[in-house]
């Protein structure tokens, strides 16, 4: 009889502690008035992050009285998802994925842009002949179907008229690249490129923004009614952040090791390299980082209306809030 | 009568369990880009009808080889198992070992071995497939019962004639149970494959939806692949009936 309560007891303990969340749902303010804030990223850790943990450890977000966390994003951890549904106050967003959430409903806002040109790219071997998107006909091509990679992919194939061509699935692994199975395959400039430079592959790099396509790359997001709602904390996030990223990129190396100190697993060469490779992303013609321009997101979304990615009429006043920090 | 009533069961159990998804829904607001509602859901199986039939009939094809190609892998593991008895004990703890493996790192591996298309959904659907008609056939053959078996050696009968007329009578029982649980897991081995490497599949389809938001969708995709599960069950159920009328078998266990 006391076995099976003992065992009743353990097991409900169990279901009641695996459905609690610790970290709360809402800001929480300590008695310092500081807010607990957690963001949640677009991929998983790596050294684009690294404003986020330079200005966590140094403090530069606690004088802004944020609490910050920061959480992984990943194929599974899509950050639109869970800052909509209140697990992260802010996240970290494609361009793409925050005016398709906008016009599917979704309750989040993009609040300020990280990368402000489109950091995607297309790699092929430089003994292969291929140097810009007309040298793509008949090639076996790799691409990421469903989002802004597919849309500027298409959209350098109707620009230079590429046809014949062999289209095959990214399998997140540059393995088929490397090994010549396939001729052309996406990438990110800050991160594949990066992979395979350190390789020592010599490649030539095609970057859609340097053929005209040129979408805003990723942004940060929050639910709307945490900017109707906490407009101050909002702006002190973007404001904090701002440091953080001014920070970061006059002290790199240190930036590294804050990212590299949180997250052990990574390499501070690699890191290194990630992290230098997307400063050049970062500022814009106006010289500011995080900074919007509305003409840009009009481009952004005729871009991603012409193919079909997002259907026409998106009020960019609904999904874009430009937020000013003092 | 008793199938009719058991199919009703699963029916009533069906629909109230789509009955209480309905009412979370209402009941909490819970938004159709987290959870759609049921009928939100059947909108999109009707409208994309043609649109999930393709894909499925993608997914379709790659699991039917790839549990053909584990249920004679599984044979051919438990042909080496008779004829080298002392091989029983290691080849059950490999095939184990080989369990735990992580198939998703395999993917990438399969393109490049195998390019893309049928081949790499077949060979990760198999692998999902294998382990457990291999651990049954195994079983089902060491579990023979020797006094049978030396009854037809002390008729001078071939290792070849005990094989097929005495093991694999005997087996056949094990292997399907084995290819009951094979069966629907090459169904998601192949879904697998498609989601990290392949333009075509319900997997596919999947993926492209929850990128786009479209969570209908991949409810859609979701149901349509259980449901390929579920026919894959009974395929297995049916052929065994066939090949196996000596045997009361039960369509649901």
């Amino acid at each position: 009889m006391w076995k099976k309560i003992i065992v009743v007891s353990i097991v409900s303990v169990l279901i009641v502690c695996g459905f609690l969340d610790v970290n709360s749902l809402t800001p929480v303010q300590s008695a310092e008035g500081v807010s607990d804030v957690s963001v949640r990223m677009k991929w998983f850790f790596a050294g684009t992050m690294v404003p986020w943990f330079y200005g966590r450890s140094s403090g530069i977000f606690r004088r802004h009285k944020i609490n910050l966390s920061v959480r992984p994003g990943g194929p599974d951890n899509s950050s639109v998802k869970l800052v909509a549904a209140g697990s992260d106050l802010f996240g970290v967003a494609g361009s793409d994925e925050a005016l398709l959430a906008r016009q599917k409903g979704v309750p989040i806002v993009a609040i300020g842009v990280i990368f402000k040109d489109s950091p995607v790219s297309f790699v092929a071997h430089s003994d292969s002949g291929i140097k810009t998107p007309v040298d793509w006909s008949n090639k076996r091509i790799e691409i990421i179907y469903g989002n802004s990679e597919e849309v500027q992919y298409r959209s350098l194939v109707k620009k230079y008229g590429v046809h014949g061509q062999t289209e095959v699935p990214y399998t997140y692994s540059l393995v088929p690249f490397i090994e010549r199975k396939v001729d052309v395959s996406i990438a990110y400039s800050m991160d594949q490129v990066v992979t395979l430079k350190r390789r020592n592959i010599a490649l030539t790099e095609m970057r859609a923004k340097d053929f005209g396509v040129n979408p805003y790359g990723d942004v940060i997001i929050t639910r709307e009614d945490t900017l109707r709602n906490r407009p101050e904390l909002v702006r002190d996030f973007i404001a904090a952040l701002r440091d953080a990223i001014t920070g970061a990129v006059s002290n790199p190396q240190m930036g590294v090791h804050t990212l590299v100190q949180a997250v052990p697993t990574l390499s501070v060469d690699n890191e290194t390299a990630v992290w230098m490779a997307t400063i050049p992303f970062l500022k814009g013609p106006d010289g500011r980082y995080l900074l919007m321009d509305r003409e840009r997101w009009v481009e952004t979304r005729s871009l991603l209306e012409e193919f079909g990615f997002l259907n026409s009429g998106l009020n960019l006043d609904d999904a874009v809030k430009y937020v000013d920090p003092m | 009568m008793v199938r009719i009533r058991t199919a009703m069961i699963a029916a009533a159990m069906i629909a109230l369990m789509v009955g209480i998804w309905a009412a979370a829904c209402y009941t909490f607001k819970l938004p159709s880009y987290l959870v759609p509602n049921p009928f939100e859901v059947l909108k999109v199986i009707w409208g994309d009808w043609a649109v999930l039939i393709s894909h499925a009939g993608v997914t379709a094809e790659a699991a039917l080889f790839a549990a053909v190609l584990a249920s004679g892998l599984a044979a051919v593991v438990g042909a080496v198992i008779f004829f080298m008895p002392r091989l029983s004990s290691p080849t059950i703890i490999s095939i184990i070992t080989l369990q735990s493996f992580p198939a998703v790192a395999l993917v990438p591996l399969l393109t490049i071995w195998l390019g893309n298309g049928l081949s790499p959904r077949v060979a990760l659907g198999s692998f999902f497939a294998f382990f457990p008609q291999a651990i049954a056939v195994t079983r089902a053959v060491r579990d023979l019962d020797r006094e049978k078996v030396e009854f037809f050696e002390s008729l001078a009968a071939r290792g070849s004639q005990i094989f097929w007329q005495l093991v694999v009578p005997s087996a056949t029982p094990g292997f399907f149970a084995g290819m009951r649980i094979g069966a629907p897991l090459a169904v998601v081995g192949c879904l697998v494959s498609e989601i990290s490497s392949s333009d075509r599949g319900l997997g596919f389809y999947m993926l492209v939806a929850s990128r786009r938001l479209e969570t209908a969708q991949v409810f859609a995709g979701v149901i349509l692949a259980a449901g390929m599960g579920l026919a894959a069950y009974g395929l297995v159920v049916v052929t065994e009936r066939f090949l196996t009328p000596w045997r009361d078998v039960l369509a649901i266990e």
